[in-house]
């Protein structure tokens, strides 16, 4: 609702770990006002795959992002197999080596049931990622017709769609997808739909202000002039600026949504005790503090290393997808 | 070349570093000024007359600029060995700048009261801490000395309402009145120097007429020094006492006004005087082909691909500049020796 | 144009907005499969109490009717029973509301002027030692859960340090100072009770800190980022060129430029800490709305989601509107009419 500034408009599409001192070379909004009339469509197809894994693998961080991310994909994934003692996670309780510090055995410890929490996390890795991923599938849909709706529409529609995802953004994402969990029942499909319906505004507005860059570009109304028709205009020239655009933030995203899906679980309104999800275990150690604190803080771990992970991988895509024309 | 001049750079070598390579912007820059005189850049956009301009003031942003090799010597003083604290100094005490676009050389958030108070107040002092600058609003008889010496300079630019333009902000100005600010916030601590980027050229040429007249008139009249960067061969002529052509970051052709236009001699000087369009005479004919690539720059004479003289020796090897009578001198080999060799 | 007729406009966007986040919030948990009265009551509800519970409630009118008594009970100070706790919902906030407010100020406040500073200094020594540490906090900032930093340094400060208490509002054995705002902070220091003061001062400054966090990161990269921004700006080149000393045009005139987009950024980040602030209270126990919000809800108490979230919605749109106001002041452009 409050974006005035160019600053801040750009802060909008661009992540954190972009400001955060990887070099800027160009938001989304500036690479397309450089597309000249005849370079436009083609350009980007002559940038290719090869100058954009060169440019990814140039970058030390997004590699970074790249082997973490990995990590902890496969890690979920491999958890049957490379867990101590997978059946902690499935139900198995254990009380008499419950709350045990971290050890040899146990390097993280042990829950007050006794379970393994190195395991747990391990298979916590694979409901976190797997729901933040089934978020953003959502989000991404909803958001994207939506946004293009308003965009290619343009008019009353436009205004209606844009109004609405302001009145969904004042409200704090928490606070609003606490209170769209009240309806249902707390459990890990709740908070899928609270998180997508807290979170589809931002992708709304972001696929709505592409198009909307895109169909003022020269190259549009060249195309138009020599007469292409407007599905063709949609799928050749603003599709693929907006899926690079949207790639990056799908990428850059899910370690936010993991931290808010984890946010929802540790009050209680998410994913329920006893499925090993990295949120519901810190609220489930929380009681046992401060002696036995393994139980809160490994996960917290995780959580931390997926944000950033994602966050770098998400920057390096938009390095490596970025559509330049430097000056 | 006279080391009295006012300004002198020699063998100026720039290169800027971008993730597609280095391109070398200009190569090998022989330039003087002398005092009093109006001195004319005149190239086309990308020739890298702007760069050079930038080097001078020590405003070249130097992480993809680099300055390669060269000395740019004021008064003697080598700027670019100088600290910057000291150029500083140098830069507020001796030059002014008039930028090429009134636009976005004026902060927009600012009066342009404040803004010509703190760049006359403040302009060359070595640093500012907080104290100074409060005490600064506190001396109202200089303040007030101030705003009457603003008012004066915005009307020796012909700003007819000096006092309504003082109180506003930039963006309740013209193009034409913004310009005129900027040229009064250059010249209003009497700089011995100004290098103008092409102030005309953003504008309507009608106003961009005035404003170079302006300019004109107001440094005659101190004696100052300007050095003028334009694509404009016509404004060169009309202002200038000397004028250098530039291309792809070489001077071509060098010579005074006067004698530039009397006897020009070479090819894109030629080409460059053939594009004006006159009211009699033939169609005007652009120069065929484009600037060169500046990260592979053809071999040789880098506007040999152009040239409709082109001989072998200009692929292999750079003419270089050759007075070939006095004070005119052009880079080309059909005023040269070698050409009778081949 | 003109800054009057601008602040107009602005107000007058406010309430569409206010309204649709009440419509918004209507659906969402009016939207309830089951019966949220039979859960309030208990297993050992008879019919009759039922009904009866239901009248009361509203509930046996349609959809929109209910929205309009909402509405209607909104302006009049009728906020509603609150399943939970069978209090007026207004009162239960007039009792809440001002913690969590406390302690959102004074989280933001600290984070918008360490924020404000550390990304100056980040943007004038760019690439140096301090660029980089202020570059690995905030990554870490931005990145850590709230509650898990809020329990990581509740550990090691409050328990293994005992440098602050654990949580709460005030000590257990200090009386809250006499009400006058709901501030403790500020009420105490009205009725010059300082022991309340001390006690409540120490007790605000973990989870404040904790808050702070996430926006500290945000606010220092973007004045960060701003500055630099600024210093590729022509009006600065030209002010270079010139020969203006540098830490006149830092401080004066890239500062004020990138203030207003930081103006903004704090807003934003009010907001979002209206959210964070739920995580932060269930941490250290602080008796504010966020705890409410969250107990109201696996109370699927209706009455109170719906009012939190209004009264949350007219505070961030607020807020909002003073950051218009300001931006006007600080951009003249905006007044002229001009829009970058």
């Amino acid at each position: 609702m409050v974006q005035r500034s160019l600053q801040l408009r750009r802060y909008m599409t661009a992540s954190f770990f972009r400001l955060a001192g990887i070099p800027i070379r160009g938001t989304i909004k500036k690479s397309l006002r450089g597309i000249s009339v005849l370079e436009g469509p083609q350009k980007y197809r002559l940038e290719g795959w090869k100058r954009a894994t060169s440019r990814f693998r140039r970058n030390p961080l997004s590699t970074t992002g790249l082997v973490i991310v990995i990590g902890l994909v496969l890690m979920g994934l491999l958890a049957d197999y490379i867990a101590p003692y997978p059946m902690d996670a499935k139900g198995r309780v254990d009380f008499i080596n419950k709350l045990l510090p971290p050890s040899l055995e146990h390097p993280f410890g042990t829950d007050e049931a006794g379970r393994d929490v190195l395991s747990r996390i391990m298979f916590g890795a694979r409901i976190d990622i797997s729901s933040a991923v089934t978020v953003q599938l959502l989000v991404t849909f909803v958001g994207v017709v939506l946004g293009m709706v308003a965009g290619y529409v343009g008019g009353k529609t436009n205004v209606i769609i844009m109004r609405t995802a302001d009145v969904f953004i004042t409200i704090p994402p928490l606070v609003l997808a606490l209170a769209a969990t009240t309806a249902f029942t707390p459990d890990i499909t709740t908070a899928i739909l609270a998180v997508t319906i807290a979170w589809w505004p931002w992708y709304a507005r972001l696929v709505q202000s592409v198009v909307l860059s895109v169909k003022e570009e020269q190259f549009i109304e060249a195309s138009r002039a020599i007469g292409k028709s407007p599905l063709s205009i949609v799928f050749g020239d603003i599709f693929p600026n907006i899926v690079s655009v949207v790639t990056v933030k799908f990428t850059l995203d899910i370690g936010f949504v993991i931290l808010f899906m984890a946010s929802l679980s540790f009050l209680g309104l998410g994913v329920q005790p006893p499925t090993p999800a990295w949120g519901t275990m810190i609220s489930e150690g929380k009681s046992y503090l401060p002696e036995r604190w393994w139980m809160s803080a490994f996960p917290g771990i995780f959580i931390l290393l997926a944000v950033i992970g994602f966050s770098l991988l998400g920057d390096g895509l938009r390095d490596a997808f970025d559509v330049q024309l430097e000056e | 070349m006279n080391t009295s001049n006012l300004l002198t750079i020699r063998d100026l070598t720039i290169d800027f570093t971008t993730y597609d390579g280095t391109a070398r912007v200009v190569d090998d820059l022989d330039l003087y000024v002398d005092r009093g005189e109006i001195v004319s850049l005149v190239g086309e956009s990308g020739c890298g007359k702007t760069v050079t301009a930038k080097a001078v003031l020590g405003i070249l942003p130097m992480p993809p600029g680099k300055i390669a090799e060269g000395e740019i010597l004021f008064r003697g003083q080598d700027l670019l060995k100088t600290k910057d604290k000291d150029l500083q100094v140098l830069r507020g005490k001796e030059f002014g700048f008039v930028p090429q676009d009134p636009m976005t050389f004026l902060n927009p958030i600012f009066t342009i009261e404040t803004q010509m108070f703190d760049m006359y107040t403040f302009r060359g002092s070595p640093d500012v801490d907080p104290l100074q600058y409060l005490r600064s609003f506190r001396d109202s008889r200089r303040r007030a000395d101030t705003v009457q010496r603003a008012l004066e300079m915005l009307r020796r630019v012909n700003i007819p309402d000096p006092d309504r333009v003082l109180r506003s902000y930039p963006v309740e100005l013209s193009g034409g009145m913004r310009q005129r600010v900027l040229i009064a916030m250059a010249l209003m601590s009497r700089p011995s120097f100004i290098i103008a980027d092409e102030p005309a050229t953003a504008l309507d040429v009608s106003i961009g007429e005035q404003i170079n007249e302006v300019l004109e008139t107001r440094v005659r009249e101190e004696g100052i020094s300007v050095l003028y960067i334009t694509h404009d061969l016509g404004v060169a002529r009309r202002l200038s006492d000397r004028i250098y052509v530039m291309y792809a970051g070489h001077i071509v052709e060098t010579a005074s006004t006067q004698e530039l236009f009397k006897e020009p001699k070479h090819p894109y000087t030629l080409g460059l005087l053939k594009s004006v369009p006159k009211i009699y005479g033939e169609i005007s004919r652009g120069i065929e082909g484009v600037i060169p690539d500046y990260y592979n720059p053809p071999p040789g004479c880098r506007f040999h691909p152009r040239c409709p003289h082109a001989m072998p020796v200009c692929r292999r090897e750079r003419p270089a500049l050759r007075e070939i009578r006095a004070g005119h001198r052009v880079a080309c080999y059909l005023y040269s020796e070698e050409k009778k060799n081949e | 144009m003109g800054y009057g007729s601008y602040l107009i406009r602005r107000l007058l966007y406010t309430i569409p907005i206010i309204f649709g986040i009440s419509v918004l919030i209507f659906i969402l948990t009016r939207v309830i499969p089951g019966d949220p009265v039979k859960l309030a009551l208990g297993p050992d509800a008879t019919p009759d109490m039922i009904a009866q519970a239901r009248r009361i409630w509203n509930l046996d009118k349609p959809l929109h009717m209910q929205y309009i008594a909402f509405i209607v009970g909104f302006f009049t100070g009728d906020w509603g029973i609150s399943l939970r706790t069978y209090n007026n919902v207004l009162a239960d906030l007039a009792r809440f509301a001002p913690a969590t407010y406390e302690l959102t100020a004074v989280a933001v406040s600290f984070s918008a002027l360490v924020g404000i500073l550390t990304g100056i200094v980040a943007a004038t020594h760019k690439d140096k030692w301090q660029d980089h540490i202020s570059r690995i906090l905030s990554i870490g900032g931005v990145s850590m859960p709230l509650f898990w930093s809020g329990i990581m340094l509740q550990l090691l400060i409050a328990s293994y340090f005992k440098l602050l208490p654990i949580g709460g509002r005030i000590g257990d054995g200090v009386t809250p100072p006499v009400h006058v705002t709901g501030f403790y902070l500020l009420d105490s220091l009205f009725s010059g009770n300082w022991i309340a003061f001390w006690s409540c001062a120490q007790h605000i400054i973990l989870p404040a800190f904790v808050l702070s966090f996430p926006s500290l990161a945000n606010i220092n990269r973007l004045v960060r980022s701003a500055m630099i921004d600024q210093r590729s700006k022509d009006y600065v080149i030209l002010q270079e060129a010139n020969g203006m000393p540098r830490r006149l045009i830092v401080y004066k005139y890239m500062l004020k430029n990138s203030l207003a987009s930081a103006i903004t950024m704090i807003a934003l980040m009010f907001a979002y800490s209206l959210g964070g602030v739920a995580l932060v209270e269930a941490v250290f126990f602080w008796p504010g709305m966020g705890n409410y919000l969250v107990q109201a809800i696996h109370f699927k108490d209706f009455n109170a989601i719906m009012s939190v979230v209004v009264l949350v919605g007219i505070i961030i749109v607020a807020a909002n509107f003073l950051v218009d106001l300001l931006y006007g002041y600080l951009d003249p452009r905006i007044r002229y009419g001009e829009e970058r």
